[in-house]
């Protein structure tokens, strides 16, 4: 077994294990009540790991794509879910509101999934005749569509605003540096011998636990109040003639 | 090869963004942003997209001048628009700064206020988007002025989460 060896197996197992550590603190602060669907997308990843990791040790390649197919169908829905939650967070306490973000928020992503496709098949379109192309075609659309909409997901907030909470921007980061590494790959297995896919392969691993070290830290830290919370009341006050002045004469 | 290229410099542009939302986020923390608003004469903003004094033009001057002062009337409500959009931001500010408030009822209050100024927010961005299209078409399209209940109960909660009567706030169901 060589050097690479050990990293690719490290960086296979280690950051699903982690995975489990973000669950136990997102579940010991109850924050997975805020994001129940990135809470079970935790399992889900860690539950996929190992099936795929059995398959891998014992040598049966057709159980290994079909797991990797099936869960990867999965964690696309519970990646549009997540970034729902993470929309859907500033409101959460308001139905109504929350039903006008969720369907705007609908909208909005399956106007990005188009804009996506139409733009990448624009790409591939000299290799429509090649059997994979549809495939990459649907699997870049949606990792392209779910950046942009993560890119949104922080204008939302400044638009809005406010500051997301230290988990839900975690989230935000984590899932952005996890879907943003696939189109890296795509670029660097068209560029590189396949003598060096595995190196491309543990560079995409290692993005993949930056982001798991992403959630850990989020899911661990603290939020900090603006200001000493027995200090939060007095500025208000003080604000609260200049909010008078807004009121009619 | 150009489509490797583009797909790598988006990508490469997508990565630095999200470092610059972290970097951002930590060079901001602990500090308690600049709460400032802006007066709004609502008096003026009412008139300003009032149906019956749009009506009360239209019949009273001639097609061309009402087309000229209808859109000046509603360049000065965006205007308008713009502004209270601004101070709900700042409400929803107010009503954040208030989570970690040892008493449970101003952090009720505060996420209430939340809310509403959020609600509001939208409203604005859908008014706005109204008055351009009334800009354009103004004797087809008039401009509305629901944003103003609006604006007027979330900083008549904004007024009361201070702890501070607001005795001449008109309360107006959101």
């Amino acid at each position: 077994m060589t050097l690479q060896h050990y990293i690719f197996l490290y960086l296979w197992l280690g950051p699903h294990l982690l995975l489990l550590l973000v669950a136990a603190l997102m579940y010991r602060r109850g924050q997975h009540k805020a994001f129940p669907i990135f809470f079970a997308y935790l399992f889900l990843q860690f539950l996929q790991s190992c099936v795929l990791f059995s398959a891998y040790l014992l040598k049966a390649p057709v159980i290994y794509r079909e797991a990797h197919l099936i869960g990867s169908a999965i964690e696309t829905a519970f990646q549009f879910g997540i970034l729902q939650e993470i929309f859907a967070a500033p409101v959460a306490n308001g139905a109504p509101l929350l039903r006008q973000v969720a369907r705007m928020l609908n909208w909005t992503a399956a106007g990005l999934v188009f804009m996506a496709t139409v733009f990448i098949a624009a790409f591939y379109y000299s290799k429509f005749g090649h059997p994979m192309v549809h495939t990459y075609l649907i699997v870049e659309s949606i990792d392209a569509a779910q950046c942009a909409l993560i890119f949104l997901a922080f204008l939302w907030y400044r638009f809005l605003g406010l500051r997301m909470s230290p988990l839900a921007f975690g989230i935000a980061v984590g899932m952005g540096l996890e879907l943003g590494a696939d189109p890296l790959v795509v670029i660097l297995k068209n560029s590189v011998s396949p003598a060096s896919y595995r190196s491309v392969d543990i560079l995409q691993m290692a993005i993949y636990h930056v982001a798991v070290l992403v959630w850990v830290y989020y899911a661990w830290a603290r939020e900090k109040a603006p200001s000493d919370s027995k200090a939060a009341l007095p500025p208000l006050i003080e604000r609260a003639p200049e909010l008078g002045r807004i009121v009619r004469p | 090869m150009i489509s490797l290229i583009v797909l790598g410099l988006v990508t490469v542009a997508f990565f630095l963004f999200l470092a610059i939302q972290i970097w951002h986020r930590s060079s901001r923390r602990g500090t308690a942003g600049a709460v400032q608003l802006t007066p709004v004469d609502l008096d003026a903003f009412e008139n300003l997209t009032d149906p019956e004094e749009e009506n009360y033009l239209r019949l009273n001057l001639p097609p061309a001048e009402f087309r000229s002062v209808q859109r000046s009337r509603i360049r000065a409500a965006r205007v308008y628009v713009a502004v209270l959009s601004q101070n709900a931001s700042t409400l929803v500010a107010v009503g954040q700064s208030v989570r970690h408030h040892p008493d449970p009822g101003t952090v009720a209050s505060g996420q209430e206020l939340v809310q509403r100024a959020i609600r509001l927010k939208m409203w604005c961005v859908a008014s706005e988007v109204r008055l351009s299209a009334a800009l354009a078409f103004p004797t087809i399209l008039s401009p509305s002025s629901s944003v103003t209940g609006r604006y007027l109960a979330a900083k008549h909660m904004a007024a009361s989460l201070g702890g501070q009567p607001v005795a001449q706030a008109r309360t107006t169901p959101v």
